[in-house]
């Protein structure tokens, strides 16, 4: 056990010499005056309920496109548990796999952060292993010991919890199309279409590309307004399509893959990607 | 003062009644981890692996006992998270009015004001140092935090266990006087008001079953240092200080 209280013996307790006034610089008599001071404990006084962000009342589809909006730079990784969860998973495997899915994209939330707030937004659901209804009452008693005719609790391995898809995450999960989300973003910014074609193409292949040669790549463009951009103006506008995703050093996806097919067929043509960014 | 009976009849006595001090001091030490901080895998582990007794005679212990065992056989990958909400919960609260929380301070729930730092800090940090113990270094909150005040019981206790195993009855005397003493004053004066507010608070069978624990503990322990301190005229024993 941590020890908080030390045996001082005959060494006088160094930090207070005196005795602890914290009031001993203020205007007490002023700051204190008992009529505008707290009342004293009250056995009635209740807690105040903590905020809750999201209106419990709205369906699960709107509150599952309510998370994902809030939780936008994390979309890479609730995608990915959606569809480690397409059948029932036990709770630390869930934890293992976010963890790989994080491995190069630290973050707060833990596997078990991500499970509730799914949870909340009706996209996942407990299940037991065969994918059946979680019994959320039902506990397990301590088992009863005798030792030297003294009876004792002896605490039992705890059930095991199994997370899959409801049918509203399921169908959050099938309604994904990266593919179209990418040809939106050409859309919308079509002045910008050879560099992110030329960016996909440049990061395919094993071995991810830094940042540093990305910038290489993006200042070596022409670009048609003639507006300099950082390469992470590029890079993170395909990672929020998936076509380009971060493991060390950024790689095109395999849905980036598919967009470099589909739509840019020009660009798909290179084989390794462009190895000095030309 | 000097004792007016004998506290021991012999080694035998002193040997087992050093068994019985030490024994309690892993109780006290136990009590006053589960405060000073969140619940750690390696902690939840050693809780798992214990035994707890199904029967103590009182009957908040028992209940105490019941509920933390019960936790710790529902065990999963969130328990851990579970308790570090339910600690912030129980003792930081997230309001600022004074009644979010069951804060763990002498001085809050002693003062007319609920605030810390308050009077009760200074007597146990007076008695602290009059027996010779100071905070760690590292400690950042106040004397009268609950976590502390339980472990000066456990100080007080390994040192009586000690004082006995070296022959020094009525230094051990004196030691359990000062325990019954504190804890009559400080600990017992205060913490069921904290505890009842912690069982507002609790959600988790750990936390709920700690605050049973801990008021069934000080009303036992209590009794215990009543008992081992009467002579055999009823006159309590003070031993030297």
């Amino acid at each position: 056990m941590t020890k908080i209280l030390e045996a001082a013996s005959n060494t006088p307790f160094e930090a207070f010499d005196g005795i602890y006034d914290p009031l001993a610089d203020a205007d007490h008599e002023e700051d204190f005056d008992g009529s505008d001071g707290q009342p004293g404990p009250c056995v009635d006084a209740m807690p105040r309920p903590s905020f809750v962000g999201r209106s419990p009342d709205l369906p699960a589809d709107q509150r599952i496109s309510q998370l994902f909006a809030s939780l936008a730079t994390r979309r890479r990784v609730l995608m990915g548990i959606l569809a480690f969860l397409d059948e029932p998973r036990r709770a630390d495997a869930l934890q293992r796999k976010v963890d790989e899915l994080q491995e190069h994209d630290v973050s707060v939330y833990s596997g078990h952060d991500y499970s509730l707030l799914l949870e909340e937004a009706g996209a996942v659901r407990k299940t037991d292993e065969d994918g059946g209804e979680f019994d959320e009452e039902a506990e397990q008693a301590p088992d009863v010991v005798e030792v030297d005719g003294v009876r004792f609790y002896k605490p039992t391995d705890g059930r095991q919890v199994f997370w899959t898809l409801t049918g509203e995450g399921r169908a959050y999960l099938e309604s994904d199309d990266p593919l179209g989300r990418l040809a939106d973003l050409l859309e919308e910014e079509p002045r910008h279409r050879v560099a992110f074609g030329r960016m996909l193409a440049f990061c395919r292949g094993e071995r991810g590309r830094s940042v540093e040669e990305l910038a290489a790549l993006v200042d070596g463009l022409d670009l048609p307004d003639g507006v300099r951009r950082h390469c992470s103006y590029f890079a993170r506008r395909l990672e929020l399509c998936d076509a380009l995703a971060w493991n060390g050093g950024w790689r095109t996806t395999a849905s980036g893959e598919r967009g470099l097919e589909s739509l840019f067929p020009d660009r798909a043509a290179d084989a390794n990607g462009e190895e000095d960014g030309a | 003062m000097s004792m007016t009976g004998k506290l021991i009849e012999g080694k035998a006595d002193a040997v087992e009644l050093a068994e019985v001090l030490e024994r309690r001091s892993t109780t006290y030490a136990l009590l006053s981890r589960l405060y000073v901080r969140e619940v750690d895998q390696e902690l939840l582990d050693e809780m798992h692996a214990s035994l707890y007794p199904v029967s103590t005679g009182d009957p908040s212990m028992d209940e105490g006992y019941r509920l933390v065992a019960t936790y710790l056989s529902n065990l999963w990958t969130g328990s851990l998270s579970e308790l570090k909400v339910d600690y912030a919960r129980c003792f930081l609260g997230n309001g600022v009015d004074g009644y979010a929380a069951a804060y763990p301070y002498e001085s809050v729930y002693t003062s007319e004001k609920r605030l810390m730092m308050q009077d009760a800090r200074d007597e146990v940090l007076a008695v602290y140092r009059a027996c010779g113990v100071g905070k760690a270094s590292d400690w950042r909150e106040g004397e009268d935090h609950i976590a502390l005040e339980l472990e000066f019981e456990r100080v007080m206790g390994r040192r009586a266990a000690e004082a006995l195993r070296s022959g020094d009855e009525e230094g051990a005397c004196g030691l359990l006087a000062t325990q019954k003493g504190f804890l009559e004053e400080h600990l017992a004066s205060w913490a069921p008001m904290m505890l009842a507010d912690m069982r507002r608070y609790a959600r988790t069978k750990l936390y709920l079953g700690l605050a049973h624990l801990t008021e069934g503990w000080l009303r036992t322990d209590s009794r215990f240092l009543r008992d081992v301190l009467s002579g055999e005229d009823g006159e309590e024993r003070q031993g030297k200080a």
